[in-house]
């Protein structure tokens, strides 16, 4: 079954199912509200203006006494013949202007004339060197002098022409201990970052691998057993007990988690919050920690829709949005069976790093899911270095993914 | 908008009566375009479309003031058919006209049917119903992505939820359609 095949049965519908999907229509943005508007009324304007000459034609009445009177302006018959000639030389112009164009161009190429400067650099070699008196130079506030020369040769394979250029790049010349300063601040960040390419990179793979594992294994369906249980929706007064108004009308089934890694709902929460900030936290705009996310017996809801709610005195809580399928029964935890939903992540690259600084960088990591593998998509991960007193602490801090 | 608050705007202020007319039925006649027009037109397309559908009903409520009833309905009406004339435009552009001969007349008559009709309606019902079941904002994801071609983020910014959680959301309730689909027997 096609995803977007199905939904094409919906072109053409009717006016109940036009309510109905008029309801899920996205809103009109102001911009694209504006944008319609300037339209609109433009086309209008010009309606309107039609609209009136043809009533201020139809106001015009005449009788067959009435007279029509007027001066018809009179074209000399020469214009014709000039127009026609003129048309002539002008199309003559351009044909001979263009083949002349092209033949000079020829001309010069093959009479050893100049080629294209882009194609014809060789090679481009960079040196620096180190001395006084030549270059740019800057003295620090202790005293001490930079200088240095870098020198960019291009060669012109045809001309055999040679240009030079200096710039000027931060090294020390002197063998006293050196003072911070903006350019070899500067310098050191760079070499840093290229040094630490490797350590983020394999930091962003940790981090990514526990990103998808949470979110396949954890999320999308931890390890069962055959043991369910099944609660029909009358043994549970929803209404009571959640904020969402109208009860699910099916009943609801729970696989016994059989995951030696989570035995407890505790387990999962400790596992997200110890390795990595996770994007759990703000997952959903009604929940604002892992603790409710993940079910506890408090659902805390800011919404000023719904009045707070602490502290469902029952053996399992089922919170907005039927996210939260996690119950306890008889002491076991249960993950509800709509959660197994497919859709895997597989990386299909190690993690490149796009930014980075002294105490974060930015790593994307190519990846699809196995329920669409001819989409893949982009997965960006910003991580930074929470750690404190000189200790590391990488998490990370947030994500996104493109389509 | 009552026919008497509207008669009352477009006299005070053609323009506010514009842009209040546009606010208030703007999403109606673009989902009424929309779903003419999304299997053959461009999103630049259909709000030109939608822009032709207001420049008429501006007209249509400037120098006809003996207008009454229900303003929604002939703004629907008004969408409707010039979506119709937008498809027919479009068709043509993108070749999709066929001239037939008598034998294929014979073949395409006999190709219309009116159970296969009912059998769509049909058709939309259940996959609405089915949508409608899995719940808030479930359906609204599906029916944004696969109906409208939203992406993940434009949802996102829409529902007050993160890129990524559509995305699993989204997921997780197209693998829960397709069962509910194929429990009823619809499995194309």
């Amino acid at each position: 079954m096609n995803n977007k095949n199905i939904f094409d049965v919906l072109a053409n519908a009717e006016d109940d199912t036009m309510n109905r999907l008029t309801d899920k229509c996205p809103e009109i943005t102001d911009a694209q509200l504006e944008r319609l508007l300037a339209r609109s009324e433009r086309k209008y304007n010009d309606k309107k203006k039609e609209m009136d000459n043809m009533q201020n034609t139809r106001s015009i009445t005449m009788t067959e006494y009435d007279e029509v009177s007027g001066v018809e302006k009179h074209r000399p018959a020469w214009i014709r013949t000039m127009c026609t000639a003129a048309s002539v030389f002008l199309a003559l112009g351009v044909v001979v202007g263009s083949v002349s164009f092209l033949k000079r161009g020829t001309n010069d190429i093959n009479n050893g004339g100049e080629s294209d400067p882009f194609a014809a650099v060789s090679s481009t070699a960079v040196s620096t060197t180190t001395g006084t008196g030549t270059g740019s130079s800057f003295t620090t506030a202790s005293g001490e002098t930079y200088t240095s020369v870098v020198a960019v040769e291009v060669t012109d394979a045809a001309a055999s022409q040679t240009a030079s250029k200096e710039t000027t790049a931060p090294e020390k010349n002197s063998a006293a201990a050196p003072e911070t300063t903006a350019a070899a601040n500067t310098t050191a960040a760079l070499q840093n970052t290229a040094a630490d390419t490797d350590k983020y990179v394999k930091i962003a793979e940790e981090l990514s691998d526990r990103f998808a594992y949470s979110r396949d294994h954890i999320y999308g369906g931890l390890q069962v057993s055959s043991d369910t249980v099944e609660f029909r929706n009358k043994d549970f007064d929803w209404e009571k007990y959640t904020p969402q108004p109208g009860a699910p009308s099916e009943s609801a089934v729970y696989h016994k988690v059989a995951d030696p890694n989570f035995p407890t709902l505790q387990s999962i929460r400790d596992y997200l919050n110890s390795t990595f900030f996770y994007e759990f936290q703000a997952f959903s705009s009604y929940l604002d920690s892992i603790d409710n996310y993940f079910g506890l017996n408090t659902v805390n809801i800011s919404s000023a829709d719904y009045p707070s709610i602490s502290y469902v005195p029952i053996e399992f809580v089922q919170q907005l949005n039927q996210q939260n399928h996690f119950i306890y029964y008889d002491g076991e935890l249960y993950v509800s069976a709509s959660r197994f939903g497919g859709g895997s992540w597989i990386y299909s690259d190690k993690p490149t790093i796009t930014e980075a600084g002294t105490d974060y960088f930015i790593a994307t990591r190519p990846a699809y899911t196995d329920l669409n593998p001819n989409n893949p998509f982009v997965a960006e991960f910003v991580i930074a270095n929470h750690g404190e007193n000189g200790n590391d602490n990488w998490l990370i801090t947030s994500f996104d993914s493109a389509d | 908008m009552t026919s008497n608050e509207l008669r009352e705007l477009i006299k005070s202020s053609p323009a506010d009566c514009h842009r209040a007319l546009m606010k208030e039925y703007g999403r109606y006649v673009y989902a009424i375009v929309f779903n003419k027009l999304r299997n053959c037109g461009t999103e630049e397309d259909i709000e030109e479309c939608v822009s032709d559908v207001f420049a008429d009903i501006f007209i249509k409520f400037e120098y006809n003031d003996d207008y009454s009833g229900n303003i929604k309905a002939y703004i629907g009406t008004v969408a409707k058919r010039t979506a119709i004339d937008y498809f027919r435009r479009l068709s043509v552009r993108n070749n999709r006209t066929v001239y037939a001969d008598e034998d294929d007349m014979l073949e395409l008559v006999s190709d219309f049917s009116v159970d296969d009709t009912v059998d769509s309606s049909e058709l939309r019902r259940v996959l609405l119903n089915s949508i409608d079941a899995l719940g808030e904002p479930d359906s609204t994801i599906l029916i944004q992505k696969f109906y409208y071609n939203r992406n993940s983020n434009e949802i996102a910014q829409a529902i007050s939820m993160t890129p990524a959680a559509v995305r699993t959301r989204c997921t997780r309730a197209m693998t829960k359609l397709k069962t509910m689909l194929t429990e009823v027997g619809i499995t194309r």
